[in-house]
């Protein structure tokens, strides 16, 4: 495993934070960050002892060169919700991608979720983001990214050269998914089999013991409930529903996708998602992202 | 031993890897209408050959047969297992497995060599789960036929078994079917180019839309084929 960034050359920005749980409350133990990436106090959303954690880029948004370094470890039993304080934005690039490196490591009965605010990829942008986990099997992943175009100056839509966004799932040590979405707009990138015609692309990544295929079918049918209209799948097209799909991985868990035409129709794709794991696996409130 | 005729047989739709009963999530755009005549097909398998086929089938067909020219056996079980991973629905992972174990089979008689053996062995043991891919690669590179031609055969023949799946499906005229295979056959030669120059970061990058459609086919109502 190589990182795409060569470790001679200083980070744009840095983040570590290692997080264990104490009595009924998981809590930083550990914490350190350097250029402009930051990281807001936690605070308790919900009664579960489940901290979010805040991630701010004070610059405001993503130049060409970048290089960004996470890496956060949830030690065992300890559960943590990480998220942005507003949307990524990615400008041109011409001195090369934009690169994101995320170490995350998931400790025995650790729980991670990572719902971050949109990616925006501006006219000219080059965005390259790799995600390394690490989990133990009885661990539990939610990751959750949000991808659309930036607004450009001739008003035409999806101008940015390259979205990459690259995740490695090891669980007990085995490789297990790999989970890789590609948008390049001037290269046939957004025809019907890539975008549908539509502006935002979502994604959920879900590995976790529970996720099985009774877990599968009741996201399914609860997504059908709520994003399909009743003449079915033709209606639902016209109407311009997000197009959703989940599918189980070959170890225990579900990918989901969906297209959709806005960040609140792509949110509440997700957030049905995460919202009924909270309720039917750890007997917890609905996601309460409001920013600080 | 010819070469072209080893190619034909590897390539024959007639040959029994079960590719008659998979659409690769086709069927899901012909529930909803979108692909529905000539020229709709025409345009969704342009599509299937710029994304699936390109950015992971012909990748991993590239992989395995460099890997089956050393005869590294390591390398091929790491190909099996990252394709396991990143084929994410589980109707195309089925799919690519399904036919990979029947190819494999049909190899050891028809198209043996020493790499299909150890891979059969390796798949036998536990140690690989069989992906088509790998079997098509090793049966045709075992047999001496090089990278660029197993790449154009393997797309062109599985546009082939597509094209024709529709044809029953749609349905569409025999003509109307080769018509859309002539304008494809001019279509796969830069598809060969581009997988050989693929960025090592794209193997594998899901088309979303498409993906959508084959995780939908899972819970579609009437279904003609398996995937």
């Amino acid at each position: 495993m190589t990182l795409s960034v060569h470790p001679a050359v200083p980070h744009t920005g840095e983040l570590r934070l290692r997080v264990a749980r104490r009595g009924s409350r998981s809590t930083a133990v550990g914490q350190f960050t350097s250029g402009s990436l930051r990281v807001l106090r936690a605070h308790y959303p919900d009664s579960s002892g489940q901290p979010s954690f805040t991630f701010v880029n004070p610059g405001g948004g993503y130049l060409g060169g970048d290089s960004y370094a996470t890496r956060v470890e949830v030690e065992e039993g300890a559960s943590v919700l990480l998220t942005t304080q507003s949307a990524t934005k990615v400008y041109r690039t011409p001195q090369g991608p934009v690169r994101a490196v995320q170490h995350l490591h998931l400790g025995p009965g650790a729980r991670l979720e990572s719902v971050p605010d949109p990616l925006i990829a501006y006219r000219e942008a080059r965005y390259h983001q790799d995600t390394h986990v690490e989990m133990a099997p009885d661990a539990s992943l939610a990751l959750a990214e949000i991808v659309t175009q930036g607004w450009s100056p001739d008003r035409k839509p999806f101008r940015f050269e390259e979205v990459s966004l690259v995740t490695r799932v090891r669980v007990g040590g085995r490789f297990a998914v790999a989970d890789n979405l590609l948008i390049q707009p001037s290269d046939g990138g957004t025809g019907p089999l890539m975008l549908g015609g539509r502006s935002h692309v979502a994604s959920l990544l879900v590995v976790d013991p529970r996720a099985d295929d009774g877990a599968v079918a009741a996201v399914r049918a609860l997504l059908a409930e709520r994003f399909e209209s009743p003449g079915g799948r033709a209606a639902a097209h016209s109407s311009r529903e997000p197009l959703v799909g989940v599918s189980r991985l070959a170890v225990p868990g579900f990918a989901l996708r969906a297209l959709a035409d806005s960040t609140q129709s792509a949110e509440a794709v997700i957030h049905t998602v995460l919202n009924w794991m909270r309720a039917s696996w750890h007997g917890q409130a609905p996601l309460d992202l409001r920013k600080l | 031993m010819s070469r072209t005729s080893t190619l034909l047989q590897l390539t024959d739709s007639a040959l029994p890897t079960g590719a008659f009963s998979h659409s690769f999530g086709l069927e899901a755009y012909l529930e909803s209408g979108e692909v529905r005549d000539e020229a709709t097909l025409l345009a969704w398998l342009e599509g299937f050959l710029a994304t699936q086929l390109t950015h992971t089938d012909a990748v991993a067909i590239r992989r395995a047969h460099v890997a089956s020219h050393a005869e590294d056996i390591a390398q091929i079980e790491a190909l099996d297992a990252e394709l396991t991973a990143l084929l994410i629905p589980v109707q195309i992972r089925a799919a690519s497995l399904k036919m990979g174990r029947r190819l494999l089979e049909i190899a050891r008689d028809a198209f043996p060599s020493r790499i299909v053996e150890e891979y059969s062995t390796a798949v036998a043991e536990g140690g690989c789960r069989g992906h088509y891919t790998i079997a098509f690669a090793l049966a045709g590179g075992g047999q001496g036929l090089d990278e660029e031609t197993l790449v154009e055969a393997y797309l062109y023949s599985t546009l082939t078994s597509l094209a024709y799946n529709a044809v029953r499906a749609i349905p569409l005229g025999q003509l109307a079917g080769q018509r859309v295979l002539a304008t494809l056959r001019t279509k796969v030669p830069a598809a060969v180019v581009r997988s050989r120059a693929a960025d090592p970061r794209h193997f594998g990058a899901a088309a979303p839309a498409l993906e959508i459609h084959q995780m939908q086919h899972e819970h579609q109502r009437a279904r003609l084929f398996m995937s």
